[in-house]
């Protein structure tokens, strides 16, 4: 299992690195967004990632 | 998430206040049973988790609507309040948590009760002791939500009786969601819909403010286009699930069919041909993808011949004009002329005859370099044909071999005919037939729903190659002012993102389905009795298969006792991951989580053997383990395997008005009160630490 996990970790690795780094933020500020809002209403998860898009993307 | 205790008041069985705590699963004890006699509220305490934190209740569950202690509705007065609460006290990756939902019911003169409020009250609990409140009250729900989303509690809080359901072939809706939900892929997957759909739609409506008309005429397009492709999506969604809901059907009539006596040669025989059809098929396969491999690494051959006669021609006019083989070695040549003396003996003087002569020598030892190059072309035109008649020997071979499978193919799908127009005559059976007619009734609909599928797929194929040439489009354009590049910029982060989430789930769904695969198997291999093999697709049904001639073949008649021990492998297969998937994330933050096992009734139906090997994995599987047990369930083969993992220990004293009913459970060699006759006119039960 812990091999499996290594696998995912390299491949994961792989697709983060086709990212530039503000892709690399933006990726992981939506993530976030995503775990924590995760029942909120979708206007206000709209909102939230717009503003993140603006915000890293400047 | 650690379940730390359970406070339950007036709650069905229950009267009064009761209360437990649970084995903390932070050692090898990590099971807390509960022993009750049949009735003394097992399935009432499964539901006290599940109503506290959902306000529901499992659909076993008989009267939900009455939730208030009989004891307890009898000893209040008319017009009196009767209080019906059960508080849960848990923690979440270090936070403490205590969750209370309360019903207050009013008695009436005639005895019934009338509801008159429900609440729930969320409380962070901080290392100082102090509550702190989650308000307001509407966003109590949510925040349950979202520590132990509902849709995962079947898989935490269940009837070990009915888990069977999970190894259904029509639960794999369910079983994707929960594995996705529990294991946090559900996440990437929302980004990305999130990402393609809302923002792009908010970053699109900014662009067309930078007054571009071709641009914003492009951008129309491609919101019909995003439209179309939704609108297509829903509809293979609809098609798929109706193809799915006709083999649920179809294998449903068809194991019915199966139990018919009359029919059972027929079905048997049905099974047999499908078996060898689905063989034929996939040499079929196998012997075009071969053909298609050779075409594309040999196929040019069939059109080289005029080229290898005219390059053969080509050497064979250079040998006749003497231009090949040179005749002597260029070397020897330049040796004669640097050492200025003939092999004759005589010198060679600048602008001798001898000179001149050996100068025209030099001049035709140039091509000795082109005979090496022209006779490996030789050789290669030789080796072209070899191959090229190879080539059509195998093309004649592999067509010959596809026109008998073809053949062979097509006597199996008359032979299955055969047999499905004898399973439809009523002669023979009628229910057979009748059910016969159904079958052909769902294959037709799914046949027209493969139809429609084709073609929507199809369709969805140019919407999609239509987008991408559009998305392309908008993207070169040059506008005008600096912030409609900047959006362009935006937009081109979003979709980049968006298909690198899309790409993470993909790759996280692979491991964990990998990974549930492998630990079903090896959970089943050690329990199960017959020689089937245990196995999650890649569409998430758990299947158990067989080896017939040498070929695994899907199990239909498994026992219920067999898809319990299924089913529960794979809870406890997809509670293990989970925590490994906490303790090593992957690079992108920790997800899973720890998952505690509350079970009623776990071991009912089961053989002996099935006991003890499920008792045997699951505290290893999972840190916490709640078991509530009858005394015939948890009888020898668990009490030895458990019984050293035992950390807390109860039992459910049921008290009853019929006297003369007094019994004790032997616990670990102490002998404890289980069944009390009282002379209290209403039965209840009280939780007593052992």
């Amino acid at each position: 299992m812990a091999h499996s996990r290594e696998k995912v970790r390299a491949e994961i690795a792989k697709v983060l690195g086709a990212l530039t780094t503000e892709e690399q933020h933006l990726l992981s500020k939506v993530i976030r967004i995503e775990e924590d809002q995760i029942h909120l209403t979708r206007p206000r998860v709209k909102d939230e990632l717009v503003r993140q898009v603006r915000l890293v993307i400047s | 998430m650690k379940l730390l205790s359970l406070e339950i008041k007036n709650f069905r069985q229950f009267y009064g206040d009761q209360e437990a705590e649970f084995a903390s699963g932070e050692t090898e004890q990590n099971i807390t049973v509960f022993h009750g006699f049949n009735g003394a509220g097992k399935t009432a305490l499964l539901n006290a988790f599940v109503w506290c934190l959902y306000a529901k209740v499992t659909e076993d569950f008989e009267n939900p609507d009455r939730l208030e202690n009989e004891r307890a509705v009898a000893l209040a007065g008319v017009g009196s309040e009767v209080r019906v609460s059960v508080c849960l006290r848990f923690e979440v990756k270090g936070e403490k948590w205590r969750v209370e939902r309360s019903r207050v019911s009013v008695k009436g003169s005639d005895g019934t009760i009338t509801r008159k409020s429900e609440t729930v009250a969320l409380q962070k609990v901080h290392s100082s002791g102090e509550f702190e409140d989650i308000n307001p009250e509407s966003a109590r729900q949510d925040r349950i939500d979202q520590i132990l989303p509902e849709t995962l509690y079947p898989f935490f809080f269940f009837n070990g009786e009915r888990v069977e359901r999970l190894a259904r072939e029509d639960a794999y809706d369910q079983v994707e969601s929960g594995i996705k939900t529990l294991l946090d892929i559900e996440r990437y997957e929302r980004g990305a819909r999130h990402l393609r759909k809302d923002v792009r739609q908010v970053l699109t409506e900014e662009l067309k403010t930078s007054g571009d008309v071709e641009l914003e005429q492009a951008q129309k397009r491609e919101a019909e286009l995003n439209r179309a492709e939704e609108e297509q999506r829903s509809a293979i969604e609809r098609n798929e699930a109706n193809i799915r809901a006709n083999n649920d059907e179809i294998r449903v009539l068809e194991e019915r069919q199966a139990a018919i006596q009359e029919v059972d040669q027929l079905t048997k025989e049905r099974e047999r041909l499908r078996a060898e059809e689905k063989r034929l098929r996939e040499r079929i396969a196998a012997t075009r993808e071969d053909l298609a491999r050779r075409i594309s690494r040999n196929g040019y051959l069939a059109f080289a011949p005029q080229a290898l006669d005219v390059t053969e021609r080509e050497i064979d006019a250079a040998r006749t004009k003497g231009h090949i083989p040179a005749k002597i070695k260029p070397h020897f040549v330049s040796d004669l002329m640097t050492d200025g003396k003939c092999i004759c003996g005589q010198p060679i003087l600048p602008g001798s005859s001898h000179e001149d002569s050996l100068l025209k020598w030099k001049h035709l030892t140039g091509l000795a370099d082109l005979e090496d190059q022209i006779i490996q072309v030789k050789s290669g035109v030789a080796r072209l044909r070899e191959r090229r008649n190879d080539l059509f020997e195998q093309l004649d071979k592999s067509v010959a071999e596809l026109s008998g499978l073809g053949t062979e193919l097509s006597h199996m799908a008359a032979a299955l005919s055969a047999v499905e127009e004898l399973l439809g005559d009523r002669r023979l059976n009628e229910d057979a037939a009748q059910l016969q007619e159904a079958i052909h009734r769902a294959q037709r609909q799914k046949d027209t729903e493969n139809q429609q599928l084709g073609v929507a797929r199809n369709v969805l194929q140019q919407i999609l190659d239509g987008l991408e040439a559009i998305k392309d489009k908008i993207q070169k354009f040059n506008t005008r002012s600096e912030q409609g590049k900047l959006v362009q910029r935006q937009l081109r982060a979003v979709e980049n993102v968006a298909k690198a989430l899309d790409e993470i789930a993909r790759i996280q769904k692979d491991d964990v389905r990998g990974a549930l695969d492998e630990q079903i198997a090896e959970i089943w291999r050690d329990a199960a009795i017959r020689d089937y093999t245990a196995s999650v697709t890649s569409d998430y049904r758990l299947q158990l298969t067989k080896l017939v001639d040498g070929r695994p073949q899907l199990v239909t008649g498994a026992s219920t006792g067999e898809k319990q021990v299924l089913a529960l492998s794979f809870v406890a297969s997809l509670v293990r991951k989970a925590r490994e998937n906490a303790e090593k994330d992957a690079g992108l933050g920790s997800t899973g989580g720890y998952y505690p096992i509350v079970m009623d009734s776990p071991f009912g139906s089961l053989e002996d053997h099935y006991r003890a090997k499920i008792a045997h994995w699951l505290p290893t599987l999972t840190k916490q383990v709640v078991v509530m047990a009858s005394n015939t369930q948890w009888r020898v083969e668990v009490e030895t395997e458990m019984r050293a993992k035992i950390g807390r220990e109860y039992v459910l004293e049921l008290h009853t008005p019929k006297p003369g009913q007094d019994r004790d459970i032997d616990v670990d060699g102490k002998s404890v009160p289980y069944v009390r006759s009282t002379k209290d006119a209403t039965e209840m039960t009280l939780i007593r630490r052992v």
